[in-house]
Formats: C-alpha cells, sequence, structure tokens
C-alpha cells in the first residue's frame, strides 16, 4: 500500500463525512456561538484553550468553523444587489418605517385572545383525550387486581427442600461466625453459596436437612460475583436439578430465602433479562439474570425456575431488581479454576453496591451513553476498588469520549490489580501506541503474548507496531504465528512487511 | 452589523425600518453567496426568486421562530432559510419541468438533470461504527495539524477555490497553497502507521451490539 492511496482514503472518508455530518455530532460539541467567537478570535484564553482542544479532534466542529468562518466572510463582503432584490428592500423597509410602536398593543391582546380561543374541534380533541386517560386507567386497575388474584392462585414450584444446605463459618475454636444458605449443585458433593460471610473462617461446617454435617477447608471462589463453591463429603448428596436460562426471559422465577420447607417462604419474581458480559474475545463471558420482584422487600438467596430447577444466587440484594449468577458460570467455576484453602481467604473485596453500579455503567455501554457509563464505572470503582473489570470497561468509556490520558489511567489501575489482564493490557498498548509509543506498547503486547500466544488481534498488532519501529524481523516472526490463525490479516501484515 | 444582535432584533420584532434594512442587506450576502458556492446552474432571476421567498418568509413571521442570541447563530439561520427555500424552489421547479415534458410527450429523458434532488439532501446513512472509525482515523491524522491547517484541509475536500480559502481566512492565497501542501505530506508522512491500524479496526465486538 503506498501512500499516495492512504492519503486517498483520508479524504474520501472525509468526504463522506462531510456529507453525513450531523451524524458526528457529540454532546461535546461546542455551539455556534463559541465557534464563532473562535473563528473571531473572540475568546478568552482558557475557553479558547479548550475549544482549539476540542476542534482539534472533532470533524463536526470543524466542519461548523469552516461554514461559519464562511457565512462572516460573506457578511462583511456584501454583494451587490439586482435590481429587482434593491426595489423589493426598499418596499419592506419603507412599508415597516409606517408601522408605529402602538401596533405592539394590539398585537398583544390578540396573542392572549388567541391563547384562550379553542375552536369546537380543540375541544373536541380534549374530550376524546379525558376519556381515553379515563378509560385506560380503569383496564389497568382492573388487571393489576386479576393479576394479583392470579398470582396467589398460581401453583409455587414443589422444591425439594434436602438440596438446601446449612453452610457456616467457622473460627479456630470451632465458633459459628456467620451463617449461610449453601445449594446442593452436584450430587458428587458440590455446594453452591455466597463468598462474603465466609472470609475469616477457618473452616466450613455443611448441615443437611438431615442433620449430617460435613466439614472442609478448600473452596472456589469468583469474588466478582460473590460466589463460592465447595466441595463436601465423598458420598452421594440428593443435589438439585439444574435449570436451562436459555429461554427464562420473560418467564416467573422464584427466590428462596432461607431452608424452605418444601414451598412456603418462597418469594415470587420476573427474570426480566440476561446480560451478558462478553469480553474483548466475546467467547461466552458471564451471564447475569436480571431479577425483578413486585414485592418492597429485598430480595436474597437462589433463585429456581417453576418446575423448581436450580437456575442461580442473587448477587445484590435490592428491592425490585437484583442480578444474579446464572447456573452455567456456577457450573463452570469448579470445572475451571482451582480451589484454594481456606487460610487465603482473609477478606472478600465485594460490595453489592459497587456490582450494581458496573451493571448499570455495562448497561449505559451498551447504548453508547458514554458519558453515564464513565460515571457508574467511577462509582463502582469508588465502592470496591478492587473492580478490575469495571477498570478496564472505564479506560474504554474514555476511549470512547476521546479522553485519551485517563483511559490510560484506568488500564493501568486495572493492571495495578492484576498486571496478568490481557484486555487491559492490549487497550493500554492500543492506546500507547495511538501516542506514538512503540517500544512501549511492544513490552505489552509481548506481556499479552505470554499469556494467550494465540491471541490474534494481538499479534496482528504486535506486528504492525514492530514494523512501525522497523523491525521486520520481529514483525515477520508475528506474521508466521499469525498466518495459520487469521489469513486475513496475516496477508495485510505480510504486504506491508514487503 | 454589531455582535450585539439584540437591539437589531428587537428593532425588526417592532417593524423598524432602518433595522430591518441591516438585516436585508446581511441576510441577501449570505444568501447570495451560498448560491454562488452551491447552486451554480441556477439563474440570477432564480436566484432573485429565491432570495425575495427568503424576504418574505422573514418578514412573515419567520424572524420571530429564531430562538438564538448571537450573530453567528443568525448568521447560520439566514443560511438555513436560504437553503429551505431553495429546496423549495427546486422541488416546484422539477415538477414544472416534469409536467411540461409530459405535456410535450417527449420520449427521451430530459438532457437537463443537473441535479437529482437526493444530491441536495444531507446524507444521514452513515452508519455508527462507520462514523466511529472516520472520527478515531480524524482525530489521528488531525493530531498533528494546527486548526488552521484543518481548516485549509476541510475547505479543499469540500471543493474550495484556493483564492476562496484565503478569503475566508484572511491570509495570502500562496500561503494556502504552500500550507495545503505541507500538510499533505505531514499526513502521508506520519501517519501510515496510525491509518492501517485504524483501518485494521478497534473496536472491540461487544460495542458492535
Amino acid at each position: 500500500m503506498d501512500d499516495v492511496m492512504i492519503n486517498m482514503d483520508l479524504e474520501s472518508k472525509i468526504k463522506d463525512a462531510l456529507k453525513g455530518i450531523d451524524g458526528f455530532r457529540t454532546p461535546d460539541c461546542l455551539d455556534d456561538s463559541t465557534i464563532g467567537r473562535f473563528a473571531e478570535n473572540k475568546l478568552a484564553e482558557p475557553q479558547r484553550l479548550t475549544a482549539g482542544n476540542h476542534l482539534h479532534t472533532c470533524i463536526y466542529c470543524m466542519k461548523q468553523l469552516n461554514d461559519i468562518t464562511e457565512l462572516l466572510h460573506a457578511q462583511k463582503h456584501p454583494v451587490p444587489l439586482s435590481p429587482r432584490l434593491e426595489a423589493l428592500g426598499k418596499r419592506i423597509t419603507e412599508q415597516t418605517s409606517e408601522h408605529t410602536q402602538k401596533k405592539l398593543g394590539t398585537s398583544f391582546f390578540q396573542r392572549v385572545k388567541e391563547m384562550f380561543s379553542f375552536t369546537p374541534q380543540q375541544w373536541r380533541f380534549s374530550a376524546i383525550g379525558l376519556a381515553t386517560a379515563w378509560v385506560v386507567f380503569l383496564t389497568t386497575t382492573a388487571v393489576m387486581h386479576q393479576g394479583n388474584q392470579g398470582a396467589d392462585k398460581a401453583g409455587m414450584p414443589i422444591l425439594d427442600s434436602s438440596a438446601f444446605v446449612k453452610v457456616q463459618a467457622l473460627s479456630d475454636a470451632g465458633t459459628v461466625l456467620k451463617e449461610e444458605q449453601g445449594v446442593v449443585i452436584g450430587s458428587d458433593g458440590l455446594i453452591a453459596s455466597k463468598l462474603s460471610p465466609l472470609a475469616g473462617a477457618t473452616r466450613l461446617q455443611v448441615t443437611l436437612k438431615d442433620g449430617t454435617t460435613y466439614q472442609t477447608d478448600s473452596l472456589w471462589k469468583d469474588e466478582d460475583k460473590n460466589l463460592a463453591v465447595m466441595r463436601v463429603g465423598n458420598k452421594t448428596l440428593k443435589a438439585i436439578p439444574l435449570g436451562d436460562i436459555s429461554e427464562i426471559v420473560g418467564k416467573k422465577i422464584y427466590a428462596v430465602p432461607d431452608s424452605p420447607e418444601s414451598s412456603s417462604g418462597l418469594q415470587e419474581a420476573l427474570a426480566s433479562d440476561v446480560k451478558e458480559f462478553p469480553g474483548r474475545k466475546n467467547d461466552g463471558g458471564p451471564k447475569y439474570i436480571q431479577v425483578a420482584t413486585q414485592t418492597v422487600t429485598s430480595s436474597k438467596g437462589a433463585i429456581v425456575d417453576e418446575h423448581g430447577r436450580f437456575l442461580g444466587l442473587l448477587i445484590t440484594e435490592e428491592k425490585h431488581v437484583n442480578l444474579a449468577t446464572s447456573v452455567e458460570d456456577i457450573t463452570k467455576l469448579a470445572a475451571t479454576s482451582q480451589a484454594i484453602p481456606l487460610s487465603q481467604l482473609k477478606q472478600v473485596n465485594f460490595s453489592g453496591e459497587a456490582f450494581n453500579a458496573y451493571m448499570k455503567g455495562i448497561l449505559a455501554r451498551d447504548g453508547q451513553r458514554w458519558g453515564e457509563a464513565i460515571k457508574f464505572y467511577q462509582k463502582a470503582v469508588k465502592l470496591n476498588p478492587h473492580l478490575e473489570g469495571a477498570y478496564v470497561e472505564l479506560g474504554y468509556a474514555f476511549y470512547r469520549v476521546k479522553d485519551f490520558d485517563r483511559e490510560a489511567d484506568a488500564y493501568n489501575a486495572a493492571l495495578n490489580i492484576n498486571p496478568n489482564n490481557a484486555d487491559a493490557l492490549f487497550n493500554l498498548a492500543e492506546n500507547l501506541e495511538s501516542h506514538y509509543k512503540y517500544p512501549e506498547a511492544i513490552v505489552l503486547y509481548e506481556k499479552a503474548l505470554a499469556i494467550e500466544p494465540e491471541d490474534m488481534e494481538v499479534l496482528y498488532q504486535a506486528g504492525l507496531s514492530y514494523l512501525a519501529q522497523g523491525n521486520r524481523t520481529k514483525a515477520t516472526e508475528m506474521y508466521n504465528r499469525l498466518k495459520t490463525l487469521d489469513r486475513g490479516n496475516a496477508e495485510i501484515l505480510r504486504q506491508l512487511i514487503k | 452589523m454589531d455582535d450585539n444582535i439584540l437591539p437589531l432584533m428587537q428593532g425588526c420584532l417592532a417593524k423598524d425600518g432602518p433595522s430591518w434594512k441591516i438585516l436585508l442587506q446581511t441576510c441577501t450576502s449570505i444568501a447570495l453567496n451560498h448560491h454562488r458556492k452551491h447552486y451554480t446552474f441556477l439563474t440570477p432571476g432564480d436566484t432573485d426568486t429565491i432570495v425575495s421567498n427568503v424576504y418574505t418568509k422573514l418578514f412573515d413571521g419567520g424572524l420571530g421562530k429564531f430562538s438564538g442570541g448571537t450573530k453567528y447563530e443568525l448568521l447560520r439561520y439566514f443560511k438555513t432559510i436560504t437553503k429551505n427555500e431553495t429546496f423549495s424552489f427546486l422541488r416546484q421547479h422539477m415538477k414544472r419541468k416534469r409536467d411540461e415534458s409530459l405535456d410535450q410527450d417527449l420520449g427521451e429523458d430530459d438532457d437537463q438533470t443537473e441535479f437529482t434532488h437526493q444530491d441536495l439532501l444531507p446524507d444521514n446513512s452513515l452508519r455508527p461504527d462507520t462514523i466511529a472509525q472516520i472520527n478515531d482515523l480524524y482525530r489521528k491524522a488531525m493530531a498533528q495539524l494546527s486548526v488552521r491547517d484543518q481548516q485549509i484541509l476541510l475547505y479543499k475536500i469540500e471543493g474550495y477555490k484556493d483564492r476562496e480559502i484565503a478569503e475566508f481566512l484572511d491570509i495570502p492565497s500562496n500561503t494556502v497553497a504552500s500550507s495545503y501542501g505541507r500538510l499533505k505530506i505531514t499526513l502521508q508522512r506520519n501517519l501510515v502507521m496510525a491509518i492501517l491500524i485504524i483501518l485494521s479496526g478497534r473496536n472491540w465486538p461487544w460495542t458492535t451490539s
């Protein structure tokens, strides 16, 4: 690819942009007055600097600046008028001069009069409007009333209460520090429960419905989801049947607050959504079930579907709307990670509020409301400074609002928590690259590759960075690693190396 | 026209002759300039008709709808009105032409189709990801250029002549030419990598939803 082509590409892209310039407007864009003052050099220094900085990166404002510059030029250089226009202008001027100030008074009264005079048609519309509102009100009241009655009658799921156990955190001396609900999710003794109450314990004691107790001192943990999974006993336990969350949205589900006796004490709720949280590689990130309840009390515990099958554990304990981990992620945890001894679990960095803010940030992110997303992420990391995912997201949101310095800060914060966060490494490297800091970027790419040697994106970008530094040998090495993984990008890389 | 347009606006709304004179003068400059640049195919007679339509529009309460408070907003308002009036003029014009050609039962297409209505409308069909991509490209490409250079580049891309750009920016026209040459080289030299990186895409999969 030669230079001319790149330049043409830039120009044609800008041309496209100018045609649909309105699409480039952002909430941060400057208004006409500011741009106009900037064009005429009438802005005071701090404002001028901010305006200049924004203009520098914003094609929309740049176009407005050009438009206004042109308008100002036209204003300052009047064009000679044709005789016809001159005559018309004269007529208007003369006509207006005849009008005297007293006209104002009448026009004011006229306006007031107009404001209060409804035509019969308008009256008809307001009558129809009122009638419709009344009908809607009546119908909703009736429907809600019926709906509530229906809910009372509906059959609660039959729960196998023996699958619900008591998990107790024991101190050195054997005293019970905390007690938490546990759910037997595997007949081989796999039990899921909340993580935060278990911190600081030396042993865990699991008590079954029939009074049998087991003890363990290791567990699997996921601090992001406040989830603990442990295995007790070596004989088979009665496990709860596992549900399927793939078609759960819109269905009735139930929260199981305490150890239930069959179906009493269940709290009816609705699975209002399943939120997926894919990472950069989109390989099926964690899924969260959004649980909406009608009651005003807060919900907690396990959630089950109408047939009593296990769906997940509630993470947050708010009123109305909560998030729950999905059964998929719970079963995955024990299968994919290593159990840790309980002695390592001195404290759990989890805050329900922070988690909520984080999820709200993700909602805003999905709606491309970046400013809002930033606010939520910032709240989340303020409440729980250990949320590395929120830092990565925060960085990306800053990238979208073009705040590149804070973008880098956020990635660095994520790397402080976990130096091996591949997403943060990759994004920070790209951030550095856009500041032409190729050597630093390469260090990070290499780190990311050490964690995941077959990451195609990283290989490609690292290849480009090596190339930018003129290191063809390393770039070729990247090409060789990439060519079996991603032939398209590998080919581009090869062309560039040539 | 002063920077403070409030007295002028009040004068006009109170139907004060001298105020209207200033207002119409400015408006005409904007309208004629806009036509000279963008509608070269219109005859002077057409332009006169359109501008007088603009006058009528302003005088018949159009000015009352103006909600801004600065000179710049007023100038843009004039431009918008001119644009709208030009569109409606062209629409009628095209319709009339089509009717005429039907009356005369001309089989072949009119050879005077120098524009279509679509050409005049803004293109709002850019997808959000294209916008993000162009924004990226633009940001990185312009990082090393001054605001003045960027202005020159955009004017050039929009098809303005060096002489016109020089007049707008109040600089010698030789400076425009040399700046443009220089900035093209800057873009070529420094941005090969940046642009390639952007072309290769930096959107995470999750944002495409």
